[in-house]
């Protein structure tokens, strides 16, 4: 006998007609969820998310599809848990296909049966196995929720909900085939290696009452599919929709680059204060969240609990548009409650105050671990700068410490109370000039690199350390190198975080035009905020430049030998930490390059945080929170450098001067400036390298 | 040729036309299917179903896509969710927990002949099933019960959909 089974066995004509005609109902409910949810997304701006779509499509499928972006070393458990969850389900959902396609369509219009033989047995390998991924998956889940707790998860109602839902769809399942086993018993029934012993058990008792429950589990089975297809615009379940739209429509600039506001002196609103203001895709970003809680592992918000948490903020701003937008039109599942199931009770609120507080919106370091470790590419930060945007230029409201910072970049083009005179008096303590780019221009010589030394490397005391270290490099390594001087004005990245898009746009315009008077072959910097600036924000203000962090280019002297570390360096003996800055890792993806300068130096040892390279916390010094207050929880500069020292290590290195500013204060925070010390990559190397006759100073400074 | 957007436009502005038009579409792929299961007629199935789906999808998808009306199905729901989900549990884990539970009846009526190890095996997989069935499904009911006393009507329009996570 050729293996198959008879499909609608022991269904009578009433199922037969009712299997298709309780499609109606889910299908109008699903209808309308997906479609309710597209309506409020029209409702935002628009925005260009459909270049490139051959990339798009193959970026969403190793995303989504093959888990590309869902199993991560960071989260390995939760990813294998969705990975078993989401392949049982669609190899089950598959199979249910390839049923109705046998049943409705290829034998009855064709005549052709391809459920039998070798495919029927390894179909039913195959649909046995993959109720058991579900299974496993669903128990996996279960168990994160109620035994590991883990602080950024959760549970709501719709959670267990959806997790009861497939776990009994695959035991229903299981049961069903096991009824007709128990009758049929064909030969081929182990085939099914998990129905098979649990027909074995049926088999024993009355055929009438195996045909009973198989009747009664099969149309039971089959209004569970139902409810479940009927649900599924209103739990999380929506996801393989929204999160695909989501990661298929992602942001495909780079990841540094926050969006200018264009021709800003006409708009008519500035920033995000209603929910049409933000853009399409922004709303659908808000409708993507499936509240899963990675945003929240590395946010320095959540890890020192302060008001801002990522997902929440989502969440928030969805729950917003499913109150505006009517009926059911949202989720079940945020949170404790059931606000998205809720009638349209809260258009009346503000987006700005009523929905989202201020100190969620100021906390934000901008640090970009919420959409590094969002596996559908939520874009937080440009939620929240534009909710800051609207804030700082329409209702003129900010921490009352940022009201300097603002001055001064108008008047000083810094955020610090100095003359731009007095920007390149760091110069007078060098053994050897530093030429300016002007000088350099009038008397027609070629300059091949462009030191941008940063507001920071200027004028801060402790960063001008930093400065002289990598001007003595440049100069030992015999780099054709000059800086802008006086010239040199702020890229605009604090005001643009800030939310202050006006003089950011400014500072930034300013910027290119002084660096496009002059020539040179490329651009470094130590700092990771005008390196992200000058690589990601420029281009498209037409500064065209290439660009280097100084960890990059010390890295690559020190490779070509033109910089040699001295074996016998008493400077550097003991272990280093190293810090990822939140702008030169996350947002430009360099992580090797700083840790092989350190790797580099003689004597030294090396270890790594907890939290490093794409985990790294932030330091708390990125979004303009270097210039503001930190009144609420832990300090987050201070939770670091804690991090830091527990290593065991002596010295942090440090590639930034905003994460200089803040360890600075963090080890003197937790009281360990005696014991631990912060010092720039530069400083590092400059202290253990042989150094030129003219420069035997000792130390960077 | 007017554009898909144009189309769906002037669908959506005769919605009043347009739905009950989505309805008889849906009557009648039920229509095709009922006739052809008595006439025993197995391609009616897949034009039945299509026409149905198309019908109830374009319904769903009108709704969604007009102006959000006085939401009284929500109240309706909101009204009756505990008695909605009381239902609609038994419905989908009644006829499994039975099945689950009558299975351990062949152990005891099993005869000399049957196979005591695939019968432990089927014991050993009905007991997991009945007991993870048994507490994700009670854990899901409690909950939903919680979550919808939560969000009736007349105490969600204070929560301001903020919450405690």
């Amino acid at each position: 006998m050729t293996p198959t089974r008879e499909i609608m066995w022991n269904v009578g004509l009433d199922g037969q007609i009712g299997v298709y005609l309780f499609l109606a109902i889910p299908f109008v409910l699903l209808a309308f969820g997906v479609a309710r949810r597209v309506w409020m997304w029209r409702k935002g701006q628009p925005e260009n998310r459909f270049d490139q779509m051959s990339n798009r499509i193959i970026g969403a499928l190793r995303d989504t599809v093959a888990h590309g972006r869902i199993v991560r070393k960071s989260s390995l458990y939760g990813g294998i848990m969705h990975f078993l969850i989401f392949w049982g389900f669609v190899l089950l959902f598959i199979g249910t296909i390839i049923v109705l396609i046998e049943h409705d369509i290829t034998v009855p219009l064709l005549g052709y049966s391809f459920y039998q033989g070798n495919f029927y047995l390894g179909y039913k390998l195959v649909m046995n196995a993959a109720g058991i991924m579900l299974i496993v998956g669903v128990l996996m889940a279960f168990y994160r929720r109620y035994a590991m707790q883990p602080d950024h998860i959760k549970t709501a109602p719709d959670d267990i909900i959806l997790l009861a839902l497939l776990l009994v769809l695959a035991v229903q399942g299981y049961l069903v085939q096991g009824f007709r086993l128990a009758v049929e018993m064909d030969e081929w029934a182990a085939w099914s290696f998990v129905s098979y012993p649990l027909a074995i058990l049926f088999q024993e008792l009355p055929e009438g009452l195996n045909r009973g429950l198989h009747t009664a589990n099969w149309w039971s089975h089959m209004l569970t599919t139902k409810i479940f297809l009927g649900y599924f615009a209103y739990s999380k379940m929506i996801h393989p929709f929204t999160s695909f739209a989501n990661v298929l429509l992602r942001r495909t600039r780079p990841l540094g680059k926050l969006e200018r506001i264009e021709d800003i002196e006409e708009a008519e609103t500035l920033g995000v204060a209603r929910l049409e203001d933000f853009t399409w895709a922004q709303l659908m970003n808000t409708d993507a969240c499936m509240h899963c809680g990675r945003c929240l592992e590395f946010c320095p918000t959540f890890v020192t609990n302060k008001p801002l948490r990522p997902r929440d903020l989502v969440l928030q701003v969805s729950g917003y548009m499913a109150d505006k937008g009517g009926v059911f039109s949202g989720e079940l599942g945020q949170a404790d409650n059931f606000a998205r199931f809720r009638h349209g009770s809260g258009p009346e609120r503000e987006l700005i105050g009523g929905v989202i507080s201020q100190p969620e919106l100021w906390d934000c370091t901008t640090c970009g671990a919420c959409m590094e470790h969002c596996p559908v590419y939520i874009e937080h930060v440009p939620l929240i700068v534009g909710m800051r945007r609207n804030l700082v230029l329409e209702q003129g409201e900010f921490p009352a410490e940022v009201t300097n910072v603002f001055n001064n970049l108008e008047r000083m083009s810094s955020p610090y109370q100095f003359p731009p005179s007095q920007r390149a008096d760091w110069t007078k303590r060098l053994e050897q000039p530093v030429p300016e780019m002007a000088e350099q221009a009038a008397s027609g010589t070629d300059v091949e690199v462009l030191f941008f030394v940063g507001c920071l490397g200027s004028f801060d005391s402790r960063n001008q350390r930093t400065t002289l270290a990598l001007a003595r490099i440049l100069q030992a390594a015999g780099v054709n190198f000059a800086i802008l001087g006086k010239e040199e004005t702020c890229t605009g990245d604090p005001a643009k975080r800030i939310g202050n898009e006006y003089l950011a746009q400014i500072m930034a315009e300013q910027t290119v035009e002084t660096l496009n008077q002059y020539s040179f072959k490329k651009i470094v910097t130590a700092c990771p905020h005008c390196f992200n600036a000058i690589a990601n924000e420029f281009p498209e203000i037409g500064g065209n430049y290439e660009v280097v962090h100084h960890s990059q280019l010390i890295n690559e002297l020190i490779g070509s030998g033109k910089i040699r570390l001295d074996p016998n360096s008493e400077m550097m003996k003991g272990t280093v930490t190293y810090h990822d800055p939140c702008y030169l890792g996350r947002y430009n993806k360099e992580y090797d390059a700083p840790r092989s300068v350190v790797q580099s130096l003689p004597g030294t040892g090396m270890v790594e945080m907890p939290r490093n390279r794409n985990t790294a916390l932030c330091c708390g010094g990125g979004g303009g929170r270097m210039f503001m207050e930190e009144t609420r929880g832990a300090r987050i500069n201070q939770t670091r450098a804690q991090e830091a020292i527990d290593t065991g290590a002596q010295t942090l290195a440090a590639a930034c001067p905003f994460c200089m500013t803040m360890f600075e204060d963090g080890i003197n925070g937790v009281g360990a400036d005696d014991v631990f010390e912060v010092k720039d990559i530069a400083e590092l190397v400059y202290d253990s390298m042989v150094k030129p006759p003219d420069q035997e100073t000792g130390a960077a400074d | 040729m007017a554009s898909l957007a144009t189309i769906w436009g002037r669908a959506t502005a005769n919605r009043k036309v347009s739905l009950p038009g989505c309805l008889a579409f849906v009557a009648l792929g039920v229509l095709i299917i009922a006739v052809g299961e008595v006439q025993d007629w197995g391609w009616t199935r897949i034009v039945g179903a299509t026409v149905i789906s198309i019908g109830s999808i374009a319904a769903g998808a009108l709704i969604g896509w007009s102006d959000p009306v006085r939401p009284r199905i929500t109240y309706l729901i909101s009204s009756w969710g505990k008695a909605i989900v009381a239902i609609l549990t038994l419905i989908i884990v009644g006829p499994m927990l039975i099945a689950l539970v009558v299975a351990f009846g062949g152990l005891i009526v099993g005869g000399a002949e049957a196979d005591t190890g695939l019968m432990l095996i089927g014991v050993l997989i009905a007991v997991l099933l009945l007991g993870i069935t048994l507490v994700t499904v009670a854990s899901a009911f409690s909950l939903a019960m919680r979550g919808l006393w939560r969000s009736r009507p007349d105490e969600a329009g204070e929560t301001n959909g903020r919450h405690s996570a």
